[in-house]
């Protein structure tokens, strides 16, 4: 029964782990949205004041992908674990 | 470092934003029965970290659009990361402290700025039916050589270069 309780947790944190590589493409997303609006700016710096917001916006938007990464992580790490075996142990006897 | 006006305004607009939905989150909890003490702490913590998190973002914007291409990609993934273990450890401080906080309460408000984004265009729509006052007709300035931003139209041109 130790044993599988331990695989239950492992579990757990390896999807808590696994989830979070989804908080790598925000970070490069934002950067190339950064570098492009740069470039824009460059070529139009009268545009700075719509890039920027537009650029907040889009940034605020993609992070939201990590944001979601990030909430099932937590939730795999600290409310999943008890009631995955409660239920394990309910299933048992 | 003086922070932008639009900035100030975004910010302004999230976490008025922020504090209707937050409001509204504290209403669904008395309806269904289940608000204490720990729902209103968790909504105080995660909604002023929410509103954080977007000011700092665009602070970074802001210091990133005075950099070079890759400067400023390279600020923007930095931050990405810093801000993501942020709001990580806010998270988790919610999460193992149920004394204090209900996790509900800690992670919903997390994703308010995004509601906010998602609603704007809602908000701005009665802007586009204002009329036009006399000389701000968009059409005339772009016949008179000034364009309006778009990225799309850029990049035409760099594919036609």
């Amino acid at each position: 029964m130790e044993l599988a309780i331990g695989i239950i947790l492992g579990c757990c944190a390896l999807g808590a782990g696994t989830a979070m590589i989804a908080g790598i493409g925000p970070g490069i997303g934002e950067g190339n949205a950064v570098a492009k609006a740069c470039e824009a700016i460059g070529r139009q710096p009268e545009s700075i004041g719509p890039v920027r917001t537009t650029m907040l916006m889009g940034c605020a938007v993609a992070e939201t992908t990590g944001l979601y990464a990030l909430v099932i992580a937590i939730l795999l790490l600290t409310w999943a674990p008890g009631h995955l075996v409660d239920i394990f142990l309910g299933a048992i006897g | 470092m003086k922070i932008d006006k639009t900035i100030k305004r975004e910010v302004a607009y999230i976490g008025a934003f922020v504090l209707i939905l937050s409001a509204l989150l504290q209403a669904v909890f008395l309806i269904i029965g289940k608000w204490d003490y720990r729902v209103l702490c968790g909504n105080l913590l995660s909604g002023t970290f929410a509103v954080l998190n977007f000011f700092l973002l665009g602070v970074t914007v802001q210091k990133a659009t005075t950099r070079t291409r890759d400067k400023a990609a390279e600020l923007m993934k930095f931050s990405s990361t810093m801000r993501m273990l942020f709001l990580f450890a806010v998270a988790l401080l919610g999460a193992l402290l149920p004394s204090c906080f209900n996790l509900i309460a800690v992670l919903v408000p997390l994703f308010f700025p995004r509601v906010a984004i998602m609603l704007r265009p809602m908000i701005r729509r009665g802007d586009a039916e204002v009329p036009k006052a006399p000389g701000n007709d968009p059409e005339k300035s772009r016949s008179d050589g000034e364009r309006d931003f778009d990225l799309s139209e850029s990049s035409d041109k760099d594919e036609n270069d």
